[in-house]
């Protein structure tokens, strides 16, 4: 099985208190980076990261660059060097 | 994370993959208490709680602005007056004590006879040798880890006694992989391990593991997924569709999107 593609995103839940309705900061809203990552065969895993503030937007940059080369959105797939391609490794925390 | 769901090919829920043997695991009410509010409110809270039938719940000390520790003292007490002598109760102070504050107001709770199930985050989460003169000093179970990142840290923490709870968050330990190494660690030095946020993946893992004491239910990404677990009685059932048994709810994602 191999890995063929990832998708992920960013959702910003509210900021609610469902156990006992006592939201600290009602108005608020907890940002969470999701992901998906997508086999050959088939079988798609989830993860997710989340409460990184202002870190969110590079949290998810950094669970896009978790993918191999050919799987990755957008132009860097293509210019991607063999040599990566083969030292690939997922150091991620939302992947592992 | 998203690699040992893949595992659930398998088609083994992810506790049954590392080895779990338990039906259920008991779970406690966070998030609800939160020092930020009223005494009147977090009283009220906590007698939600309990008539909702949660059996642990957390609250906080170090409160906002002009406190004393005869206040927080007061605060625990009204917080145990309301849910009875039979629920567990913890208290987390988010490293807000400096040491000698968490022994002295660490004691007085004692004396107040609260009863506490345990303190957490007592002081700056990598002072390991304050922590460990709380541990010392207090009879009341220190817990602390979930401020660090990766595993080298617990073994500093484990090492001089720093906690007699470990609390380990999956993502900043970074990752099951690394998780499930910080609680073979702990098993090790004869200590429980429970989890921080993300019940709805933690429960596997305090499930899976022998010194897994209980898991945190905070269900702040609960509508995340399409399915959940949820406390019963205070106890999560294990879940037993494969891998980490969760879906993303795509309307929750469509609508919450931000990028």
């Amino acid at each position: 099985m191999k890995i063929s593609g990832i998708r992920s995103s960013i959702v910003a839940l509210p900021a609610d208190e469902p156990l006992a309705d006592a939201a600290e900061n009602p108005d608020g809203t907890r940002p969470i980076v999701t992901l998906q990552v997508e086999t050959d065969q088939g079988v798609v895993g989830l993860g997710v990261t989340y409460f990184g503030g202002a870190l969110t937007g590079a949290s998810r940059r950094s669970r896009q660059s978790c993918a191999p080369p050919r799987a990755r959105p957008g132009p860097a797939a293509s210019s991607t060097s063999p040599t990566r391609r083969s030292t690939w490794r997922c150091g991620t925390f939302a992947a592992c | 994370m998203a690699l040992w769901d893949i595992r659930g090919v398998l088609n083994l829920p992810l506790w049954k993959l590392l080895g779990g043997a338990r039906e259920r695991v008991p779970t406690y009410a966070s998030g609800a208490l939160m020092r930020g509010l009223s005494l009147q409110r977090v009283v009220a809270a906590a007698a939600r709680l309990k008539e909702r039938g949660f059996r642990e719940m957390k609250t906080q000390l170090a409160l906002p602005g002009d406190t004393t520790p005869a206040k927080e003292v007061e605060r625990m007490l009204r917080v145990r007056e309301a849910i009875g002598p039979d629920i567990k109760l913890m208290c987390d102070i988010n490293q807000r004590w400096r040491v000698e504050q968490a022994i002295d107001i660490g004691r007085r709770v004692e004396d107040a006879g609260v009863g506490l199930f345990w303190l957490e985050d007592v002081t700056t989460a990598d002072d390991f040798a304050g922590l460990a003169r709380v541990t010392a000093a207090l009879s009341t179970p220190v817990a602390g880890g979930e401020y660090v990142c990766g595993i080298v840290p617990f073994r500093h923490m484990v090492e001089r006694h720093s906690v007699d709870i470990v609390m380990i968050d999956l993502v900043r330990v970074g990752g099951i992989t690394q998780w499930l190494k910080v609680a073979g660690m702990a098993e090790a030095f004869n200590l429980p391990v429970v989890s921080h946020r993300i019940p709805e993946v933690h429960v596997h893992l305090i499930g899976a593991v022998p010194n897994g004491l209980t898991v945190e239910y905070m269900p702040w990404l609960m509508r995340l997924f399409e399915e959940v677990p949820r406390p019963q009685s205070g106890e999560l059932l294990m879940p037993t569709t494969p891998g980490l048994s969760l879906k993303f709810d795509q309307a929750t994602l469509d609508r919450y999107r931000a990028a």
